[in-house]
C-alpha cells in the first residue's frame, strides 16, 4: 500500500530540510520514473531520475501549493523528458538497462541466463509495443499498472477529469489486451510452453 | 460488443466497479460469454506488463519512514545519513546517535554471535528497518560471474546498496596541525549545507 502524499513534509521540504527532501524523493521518485518511463522510454532511466531528483531538490521552495506536488513533479519530468528527447535526436540508440552481457544488469534470485535473456526479450518488446501507444493513454495506464495509483490520483497528477481518466485508462486496456491477442495469436506455443506439465516419455 | 463494456472491464480491474456495472456486465454475458475472458485477459495483460517493467523502476516505498519523533529536529541541525554519504567533507561522523538502537528480543539472534556473513548482514538489515535507520535496500548489482570448475556452481561477484539515515549532534573533520599531521576538528552544522548530488 502506497502512502498518500503528505503536504507537512513537502512544507519542511520547502524550509530546507533536507531529511524532508529526502524522504519526499523516496516516496515519490517511483512515480517520476513511471512518467519519465511513459514519456522518455526506458533508455537512460536513471539519469533522468538524477536530473528531476536535482531540479526537484533545487526548486521546491517555488512549489505554490504543497499539496500539488505530484502535479509539480510530474511536469518536472516531463520536461526532463521533453529536454533529453531533443538531446537523444542524433544519438543511436542504446540499448535498455539490465542487459545481459552488460558491466551491471540487476541478479535474479536464481541466476539463469536463458532466462533473463528471454526476460531482456520480453521487455524489449514491451517497450516496443507501448512506444506505438499515444502517451496520453500509456501515461496512465502506466501509473495505474506500475506506481498502483487510483483513477482519482492519476487525475490529480495528470490535472484532467477523473472520468477523462477513467476513459483513457479503459481504452488503453483494450488496447493492451489486443495486443496480448495478437502476441499469442503468432506465438501460439508461448502459453501452453510455461504452463504445461512435464510429458515424460517411456522409452 | 456493448460501447461501454471496456468501461465497465476497467472499473472491475479497478475494483470500483459499481453493483450497477457488475448487473450490466453480466446482462452483457448472457448473450456474449466472451466477455469474462475479456475480463480476464485484459486483467492478465495488465499484471504481465507490470511484472515486466517493474525491475526498471526503483522500489515502491510503502509507509513513511518510522523516523522517532525524538528525532525530529530544527531543519538546520537534522543530518540524513543516506545524503551525507555523498558528502567529501566529513571524514567521519561521531557524537550521540538520535535513532535509537535497535532492541533485540530475547529470542532474537544476537547479531555478534551469529554464525555467517548473510546472518550478520540479515540481522543489520532487520535492526535497521526497525529502528527506522535502514530506508531502503537497492537492487543488488553484479559486477562479474564466473563458472567454477566441476559442479561448484557459478560464482558472482555482486555490489549490495543500502540506504541509510542517521542523526548527529556533531561531526568532526580532519584538518592537518601546524605539524602537518591530520587532527579531528569540529563542522559547524548550523552552516553546514550538504551537497545534492545523490
Amino acid at each position: 500500500m502506497r502512502t498518500p502524499p503528505d503536504p507537512d513534509e513537502t512544507r519542511n521540504a520547502q524550509r530546507g530540510d533536507r531529511l524532508a527532501t529526502g524522504e519526499l524523493w523516496l516516496q515519490h521518485r517511483r512515480f517520476v520514473a513511471t512518467v519519465l518511463l511513459a514519456h522518455a522510454g526506458a533508455r537512460d532511466l536513471d539519469d533522468l531520475l538524477q536530473e528531476v531528483a536535482l531540479r526537484m531538490t533545487r526548486s521546491i521552495g517555488e512549489l505554490e501549493d504543497p499539496a500539488r506536488l505530484r502535479p509539480w513533479l510530474r511536469a518536472i519530468a516531463r520536461n526532463v523528458a521533453i529536454d533529453h528527447a531533443r538531446r537523444s535526436v542524433a544519438t543511436p540508440p542504446l540499448p535498455l538497462p539490465c542487459a545481459p552481457g552488460d558491466d551491471a544488469f540487476l541478479l535474479e534470485p536464481a541466476y539463469d541466463a536463458p532466462s533473463q535473456q528471454r526476460h531482456q526479450e520480453e521487455l524489449e518488446q514491451t517497450m516496443r509495443d507501448l512506444a506505438r501507444l499515444d502517451p496520453v493513454y500509456r501515461e496512465p495506464l502506466l501509473l495505474r499498472a506500475l506506481d498502483g495509483l487510483s483513477q482519482r490520483e492519476i487525475a490529480v497528477a495528470l490535472d484532467v477529469p477523473e472520468t477523462t481518466v477513467e476513459t483513457r485508462l479503459a481504452r488503453a486496456r483494450r488496447w493492451l489486451r489486443e495486443r496480448a491477442d495478437e502476441e499469442e495469436r503468432a506465438n501460439p506455443t508461448e502459453p501452453d510452453r510455461q504452463h504445461a506439465p512435464t510429458r515424460r516419455t517411456v522409452d | 460488443m456493448h460501447p461501454r463494456e471496456e468501461l465497465w472491464i476497467s472499473r472491475a480491474i479497478d475494483r470500483c466497479a459499481t453493483e450497477a456495472d457488475w448487473r450490466a456486465l453480466t446482462a452483457v454475458a448472457v448473450h456474449d460469454r466472451d466477455v469474462w475472458r475479456r475480463l480476464c485477459r485484459t486483467l492478465e495483460a495488465e499484471t504481465l506488463l507490470g511484472a515486466r517493467l517493474s525491475p526498471l523502476l526503483p522500489a515502491l516505498v510503502p509507509a513513511a519512514s518510522p523516523a522517532p519523533a525524538a528525532a525530529r529536529r530544527p531543519p538546520l541541525r537534522r543530518v540524513g545519513a543516506w545524503l551525507a554519504a555523498a558528502a567529501v567533507l566529513l571524514a567521519f561522523w561521531c557524537g550521540r546517535m538520535s535513532a535509537a538502537p535497535p532492541t533485540a528480543s530475547p529470542s532474537e539472534p544476537r547479531p555478534l554471535h551469529a554464525g555467517s556473513a548473510d546472518e550478520l548482514f540479515g540481522a543489520y538489515v532487520a535492526a535497521g528497518t526497525r529502528s527506522g535507520r535502514l530506508l531502503e535496500q537497492l537492487p543488488v548489482r553484479t559486477l562479474a560471474t564466473r563458472q567454477l570448475p566441476g559442479d561448484e556452481g557459478l560464482e558472482v561477484v555482486f555490489v549490495r546498496s543500502l540506504v541509510e539515515r542517521t542523526h548527529i549532534d556533531r561531526a568532526l573533520t580532519l584538518v592537518a596541525d601546524e605539524h602537518g599531521r591530520p587532527t579531528p576538528s569540529p563542522v559547524d552544522l548550523t552552516n553546514y549545507v550538504l551537497p545534492t548530488n545523490y
